[in-house]
């Protein structure tokens, strides 16, 4: 609700520029690797969300909650991002390569070894479980919210966060 | 049984998104540095903007004195700075029609279906740019109809060969560049389709499906994000000189005739420039342009310059 105020906004300065930075760039970040699982594309993703968001503030009306708007943003550039990257990988090696990099760049950011499995299970997920899963328990977005977001349906937010709780739980059995 | 031995896996979800920051000071740098660099791109464009009128006005009156009566009386020109509202644009889908007639101009998408190589002669095959093969073949047996699809190079190069079939027919002078058109596409891929006419087929590929969406009177395209959203639109000119803009909408691509939009009238010219995104109206004396409104489906007019006959 603090973010109530800018639906109002038309443009905005460096300095609250900066502020959202601060206050929603680590959410935005994440978001962006949920859907890449690369960490290179996660950066550039989360910097160029912040670019639009300064070029088009005026567009926000708040609709939907701000975190939510950026996170429609995020999602359109990740996609097309990884759209593009899934053709060049097609076209330039003949198969799609995994990422192996994922778990030391994760582990930057996560010392600790059972958050690095749980988090090397979840990025394991298909995109479309994981991105659910994460909006859920990083970013605590409402049923409803991940639903607009996704334009899918309640009932189809509530079956994939099913399955991928599900899925997670087997596997975090399964490693020990 | 487990949870008792590892801490709940949600919790330590949480804990690990509460860890460290991610969004480096040195990204949220990197992102003002850039901003205040487009902003000084901005600024020189306005002053070239600014510039050029007032180059244009200094050279009129310095001009002006030097016609006579009767050219000064053929001649003046304006620019007005007064604007219409903005003209809400009204898109559609597609219609649901069995046989696509000549007239309709929509979007329209098919999965397209593998076909082993073995099961077709080849007649004409393509590499354009090593994006991908185009080829069009007729079927082994007695159907002697032309079909035609394309191929990645790593689809030709396993064991069993195949090919995506886009349909019966086949095109000419083929070109293929990437594309992120609707946030659905990889490829654009258009050409020659009939003696006047020039199909386009924007193609999505994923790892275990390929959508084909195509709109079959493209003379000119271009992909630009009119409304800011990081989803491109298209701006296609038809042969028959009329102009669309497609937008993918709730997953859907619809789309708008321009020129309807803008209530031209026989004889008015609409065009698109590309680098300022502006439509263009002009009715021989009176020239209007339009740019797209961020976040709302509306066509707002920046400028009209107005050649009219002088007392």
């Amino acid at each position: 609700m603090e973010s109530e105020y800018l639906k109002y906004i038309q443009e905005i300065d460096s300095t609250e520029l900066y502020n959202l930075m601060t206050q929603y760039g680590d959410d935005v970040w994440r978001y962006a690797y949920a859907l890449t699982n690369n960490y290179e594309q996660a950066n550039d993703i989360a910097q160029e969300v912040f670019i639009k968001v300064h070029l088009h503030m005026s567009t926000f009306r708040g609709q939907s909650s701000f975190k939510t708007w950026l996170f429609s943003i995020t999602r359109n550039l990740a996609v097309n991002e990884m759209r593009s990257g899934y053709i060049r990988r097609v076209l330039l090696f003949g198969q799609v390569k995994p990422t192996v990099t994922v778990l030391s760049a994760e582990s930057t950011y996560m010392a600790n070894q059972a958050v690095e499995d749980i988090r090397a299970i979840i990025m394991g997920l298909s995109r479309k479980l994981r991105e659910i899963l994460l909006l859920h328990l990083e970013h605590d977005l409402t049923i409803q919210e991940m639903a607009q977001l996704l334009e899918i349906s309640e009932g189809t937010v509530k079956s994939r966060l099913s399955r991928a709780r599900k899925q997670v739980e087997k596997r975090w059995r399964e490693s020990e | 049984m487990m949870d008792k031995e590892k801490p709940h896996w949600t919790a330590l979800v949480k804990a690990g998104a509460a860890r460290q920051g991610v969004f480096t000071e040195e990204m949220r740098q990197a992102v003002l540095t850039r901003i205040d660099q487009d902003r000084k791109k901005r600024f020189n464009h306005s002053l070239i903007y600014v510039a050029i009128p007032l180059l244009g006005l200094l050279l009129c009156l310095f001009l002006l004195p030097h016609l006579s009566s009767e050219q000064a009386a053929g001649l003046s020109l304006r620019t007005t700075s007064q604007v219409d509202r903005p003209i809400t644009l009204h898109y559609e889908p597609a219609n649901n029609l069995a046989v696509i007639p000549e007239s309709d101009k929509a979007i329209r998408s098919a999965a397209l279906q593998l076909v082993p190589v073995s099961s077709v002669h080849m007649n004409n095959a393509v590499t354009i740019h090593n994006l991908i093969k185009y080829v069009d073949y007729t079927k082994l047996g007695d159907d002697t109809t032309s079909y035609f699809g394309f191929a990645l190079a790593s689809q030709l190069n396993s064991v069993n060969p195949q090919l995506y079939e886009i349909g019966y027919g086949k095109m000419s002078d083929v070109q293929v560049q990437g594309s992120e058109a609707f946030g659905l596409s990889n490829l654009r891929a258009d050409g020659q389709c009939g003696p006047e006419r020039r199909c386009v087929y924007w193609l999505s590929i994923d790892q275990d499906k390929v959508t084909a969406y195509y709109q079959m009177d493209a003379s000119t395209i271009y992909e630009p994000d009119l409304d800011g959203d990081g989803v491109t639109e298209a701006v296609v000119l038809t042969h028959a000189q009329d102009m669309y803009i497609y937008k993918n909408i709730d997953g859907e691509i619809q789309s708008v005739n321009v020129q309807t939009a803008l209530k031209a009238e026989y004889g008015d010219i609409v065009t698109y420039d590309p680098e300022h995104r502006e439509f263009q109206l002009t009715n021989g004396k009176d020239t209007k342009r339009y740019q797209y409104e961020a976040g709302a489906d509306r066509l707002r007019q920046v400028h009209e310059e107005v050649q009219q006959d002088g007392q």
